[in-house]
């Protein structure tokens, strides 16, 4: 196996295009793929220390204002960011242990395309686009056209995922991250959820509602967003989401949980995303 | 007591905290190579062949061994006439079965060396169940039939006091496969040389001499195992430990070069042993005030492909199986069988969570049925000294259990409940008796030495080994105050079998009771020398004389004092022994083969729990709110040991109880990885109180105890009785999973 070290972003195209090789970021779900055998690439196209593909900074771009952050920002400084919206720090401090944190980055949570991947459905609640790098040049896709399937995204031969970008809109909104796993640390998600909304005069809008390891790919509830678009928050319950969320999600049985109660938890863990939300767009001058 | 139950931190926290403490990954050797095993991959069949031509065209490979290449009988177990082989002849018994060992000259290479052998297996139709097992049909997984061990106690006459009972309660309980989990899988590294030395993560280091030595076809005296630092064990490096050191030991003699062989965490999970995973069917009848008159029990021990430690686990059950009670009738029936799965043996508590699991249980749904009190129930019918206990042997004295009681009934009702209907509460108690020392499990020596320096400091030497449990500060407690010299003054050697005594397994609770009243005789012997010397010096008779704060002091006058160090060089310049070696050999257990009636054990800690839980009926999440948890033993050697042992066997228990299962597909273990195999977390821990209930016991140190196992069994069952409590449904089978606990929420609101 050759170990490449590209010293630039379009010398990992470059490499990537005219080898059989796979990209190393942090190397915490790719090396364990290695260790079981899973994948056996013919080289290492490592570029964690790239420090233009690292880093938050607000920027602009096609759409307008973003805040851009490289593929190679690590988890852990996702995690702490005040630049970034709650529900994506509050996904990022739920990934691993601390080492994984330091180690792992979000592009690499990205593309690794797990459906449980917990920065993912906050990822799609703030509209996030994805700009992908190839020897050819760039392309930008929506977060919620990027994932087809698990482990499975449109990222084509040679492209690597360089920036995500959030509008600007998306973080003025209040948002919030939950997940449950089979213990309280260093916990796989049996299912997670992310919401994001605006709230003017007790009543919802621009509401986004995420949730992940109940599908294929980390899925939008696009019902239910129908549903509570424009409500006032008063008439929100437990009860009145559930049929909606129910209806979005395709949960299966698998090594860490059920599909039964993959639906029962999912259906709390939205509640209890937008109750946060409520919560913090009710406060003042708080962080969203 | 001048350090005896004062708070004592680690003699050997700081190397390990430091990072100086070498474990046996740490050891490099010139010339060393790397050892990695070829695993069956289907549990049961018959090996056609080993086709290892792959493999040693892999650079790096300098060697493959199969099982013609041992030269002893290649076999490894704890109970003659042992049944593992250290890799496969003929037999495939469980998927995680070595069948070849390739030699290379890194890890990685020896790694992928033997994925790349390849093994011929004609497979069997599996037998993956206890019933399947137990089958009047079934193929015999070993010559001597499908049933490891199965045995009776018998005490009084069940069927005429069932008849009069009251009440009668009955039910079927179950546990799961646990995995030891310990922070460092098991690692050996053989030094090949006119004799062996075998570095190893290990539990019992005479037990690996004796095997290496069979398998290499050699005397035992050859052979030297020193135990590296051990990054825990719990039970689980034992029968591994023997296989991988006498691997080691067999390829570094055909190489002439030191091996390494250390297993990655999934082959920790697969191919060393489990706890068992049992059902147990119970009966338990009472009159109408309390008492119970009566109780039978079937135990049935899912011990996997090897016996390993299944018999003694099979006694152990059937000892504890009736619970700390007073009960004039007791029939049980214990037995453990062969299915093709990883081998099951020792893991801390030894059989007694399951059945522990099982018995408190229905100790709770007896109380409800009776309207009784939970913990007055437990108050009725529990041991006091003076009454027989299930084997019938009565203790006159250190039968802690009604205090343990007392206490937990003393502490402070749980805190404030939100009236959210979100959240359900309950408590649960639960009670457990754990015996001491090996008991039924064989004789029980120890071997210790005790040495001054000439300039007051003392090496303690002893066969049972530091674990992370604290036994090396506990030796050292006991030798410092004998001697009267601060606990910094005395150093616990790592065990070297050529430097220390066959003092037999580091099991059963037994390292500070039976290992600490051989410490305790040898500083004792050395004692005698000091204090005879220092009479001489103060020419006055030894009575008056007295050893304390690193002096020898004239009792009648304090300030007349000669430091130790003097006196050590002086009784050594006059030829009186300042080394010791001392053995302590508990007394014998002796029952009846066919009912076990008899004194089994030298002691029993006893304890009982508090455990408050709240349960989301949203999700099944669990909040334990409070645990407190009483054990009597004995006397308190080191305050803080006792609360690392109470907390950590607790944690164990709850794990046990609420999180880990081994999930088996075809005999495939699906989660050998710690993703999707809960082991809690240090965001898990529960908030474990403990509280030291001591009535002294004669037969140990100071009237000490052993305590590293029975907190396993009072939590993994006290945790069972609170969910009970809050959810209002009883659960029969262990961990009870979020998932479970959500299903009976929403059974009962449904219902």
């Amino acid at each position: 196996m050759r170990y490449l070290k590209p010293s630039s972003v379009e010398e990992a195209a470059d490499l990537l295009e005219s080898s059989q090789g796979m990209i190393l970021a942090g190397g915490t779900d790719l090396c364990v793929y290695m260790a079981e055998g899973v994948v056996d690439p013919e080289a290492l196209i490592d570029i964690g220390d790239l420090d233009a593909m690292r880093g938050i900074q607000a920027a602009k771009s096609d759409h307008g204002d973003v805040i851009r952050i490289g593929a190679c920002t690590t988890i852990a400084e996702i995690a702490t960011s005040e630049a970034l919206p709650t529900c994506l720090r509050q996904g990022a401090q739920a990934v691993g242990s601390p080492q994984i944190r330091n180690l792992g980055t979000i592009g690499g949570n990205v593309c690794n395309a797990s459906p449980c991947g917990d920065t993912l459905a906050p990822l799609l609640t703030l509209d996030a686009r994805f700009v992908l790098r190839s020897s050819g040049g760039t392309r930008t896709v929506e977060s919620g056209d990027f994932f087809t399937g698990p482990k499975q995204t449109v990222l084509g031969p040679g492209e690597i995922l360089e920036f995500i970008e959030i509008p600007a809109a998306s973080c003025a909104r209040a948002s919030a991250f939950r997940m449950i796993g089979n213990r309280k640390g260093q916990a796989i998600s049996q299912v997670n959820a992310a919401v994001s909304l605006t709230i003017a005069d007790g009543r919802m809008s621009d509401i986004r509602v995420a949730v992940g390891s109940v599908a294929p790919i980390p899925l939008r509830l696009t019902k239910l967003e129908g549903v509570l678009d424009g409500q006032p928050i008063d008439d929100v319950s437990l009860a009145a989401i559930r049929e909606p969320v129910l209806e979005g999600i395709r949960p299966i049985d698998d090594v860490r949980s059920t599909a039964t109660y993959r639906q029962e938890v999912t259906v709390s863990l939205v509640f209890d995303a937008w109750a946060e939300c409520v919560g913090r767009a009710s406060g003042e001058g708080e962080c969203r | 007591m001048a350090v005896i139950g004062k708070q004592t931190r680690k003699v050997d926290g700081l190397e390990l905290i430091t990072g100086q403490a070498k474990f046996t990954g740490d050891y490099r050797f010139p010339g060393m190579v790397y050892g990695a095993v070829k695993r069956a991959g289907v549990p049961a069949g018959r090996l056609t062949g080993v086709d290892a031509e792959a493999a040693r065209a892999i650079q790096g490979v300098v060697d493959v061994l199969t099982a013609a290449d041992i030269p002893g009988p290649n076999l490894i177990g704890v109970l003659p006439p042992f049944d593992q082989p250290l890799l496969a002849a003929n037999e495939i018994r469980y998927a995680g079965e070595s069948v070849a060992l390739v030699i290379a000259e890194t890890a990685e290479e020896a790694r992928r060396a033997a994925d790349a052998v390849s093994v011929s297996i004609e497979p069997y139709e599996p037998i993956l169940t206890m019933d399947q097992a137990l089958a009047p049909d079934a193929r015999k997984i070993h010559e001597t039939g499908n049933v490891t061990l199965s045995k009776k106690l018998i005490k009084g006459e069940i069927e005429p006091a069932f008849e009069t009972a009251d009440v009668i309660v009955e039910g079927t309980f179950e546990t799961s496969f646990q995995e030891h989990a310990y922070l460092e899988p098991e690692t050996v590294c053989a030094v090949p040389g006119r004799r062996f030395t075998l570095y190893a993560s290990c539990q019992s280091p005479f037990h690996i001499r004796g095997h290496v030595a069979a398998n290499l076809n050699a005397p035992a005296s050859s052979v030297k195992v020193i135990q590296a630092s051990t990054g825990g064990s719990f039970g689980g490096k034992d029968d591994v430990a023997t296989e991988i050191g006498s691997l080691a030991c067999i390829a570094a003699q055909r190489l002439n070069r030191p091996v390494m062989i250390a297993h990655e965490r999934k082959e920790s999970i697969i191919g060393s042993n489990l706890r068992h995973a049992a059902r147990i069917r119970i009966k338990t009848g009472a009159m109408s005030d309390g008492k119970i008159v009566a109780r039978q029990i079937h135990v049935l021990l899912d011990g996997g492909a090897y016996a390993s430690e299944s018999p003694f686990v099979t006694m152990k059950t059937l000892i504890h199986a009736a619970g700390p009670y007073r009960i004039e009738n007791v029939a049980v029936e214990s037995t453990s069988v062969y299915t093709n799965k990883t081998y099951c043996g020792a893991f801390r508590g030894f059989g007694v969570p399951q059945v522990t699991f099982a018995s408190e249980s229905q100790i709770d749904e007896l109380a409800e049925k009776l309207g009784i009190d939970r913990l007055e129930i437990r108050r009725i019918n529990g041991l006091r000294a003076g009454d027989p206990n299930a084997t019938g042997q009565v203790y006159d004295q250190s039968v802690g259990l009604l205090e343990t009681i007392e206490e937990i009934a003393k502490q402070p009702a749980g805190s404030e409940q939100t009236t959210d209907d979100r959240y359900v509460y309950g408590t649960g108690y639960a009670s457990v008796a754990q015996g001491i020392s090996n008991g039924a499990e064989g004789v029980d020596v120890t071997g210790a030495s005790v040495q001054m320096s000439q300039d007051g400091s003392v090496l303690v030497g002893i066969g049972l080994t530091e674990l992370g449990q604290g036994s090396r500060t506990v030796y050292a407690l006991i030798a410092a105050e004998v001697l009267g010299v601060d606990v910094d003054s005395v150093s616990v050697r790592l065990v070297d079998t050529d430097a220390v005594h066959d003092s037999g397994p580091t099991v059963a609770s037994r390292s500070t009771t039976v290992g600490g009243m051989a410490v305790h005789k040898a500083a004792t012997e050395v004692r005698t020398s000091l204090v005879s010397m220092a009479a001489l010096m103060f020419k006055t008779d030894q009575e008056n004389i007295e050893l304390r704060d690193g002096f020898a002091i004239l009792k009648m006058d304090d300030s007349a004092r000669i430091p130790i160090r003097e006196v050590a060089t002086a009784a050594y310049w006059t030829g009186f022994p300042v080394m010791n070696l001392a053995f302590s050999k508990a007394p014998d257990a002796n029952f009846d083969d066919e009912t076990h009636q008899g004194n089994v054990y030298i002691a029993y800690n006893y304890g009982t729990h508090r455990m408050d839980v709240r349960v989301d009926r949203r999700t099944g999440e669990v909040d334990v709110l409070n645990h407190f948890a009483a054990h009597d033993v004995g006397r308190v050697i080191n305050p803080l040991g006792l609360e690392g042992q109470v907390e950590g066997a607790s944690l164990m228990g709850f794990g046990l109880a609420h999180m880990e299962r081994i999930r088996y597909a075809d005999g495939i273990i699906q989660n050998a990885n710690f993703a999707d195999y809960a082991v809690p977390s240090i965001k898990d821990r529960i908030p474990t109180t403990t509280i030291a209930v001591e009535d002294p016991n004669p037969t140990g140190p100071f009237g000490a105890k052993g305590a590293g196992e029975p907190p396993v069994a009072a939590a993994a069952a006290v945790f069972a009785n609170a969910i009970a409590d809050a959810v209002g449904v009883r659960f029969t089978r262990l961990p009870i999973t979020r998932e479970d606990i959500l299903d009976a929420v929403r059974g009962r609101d449904d219902g």
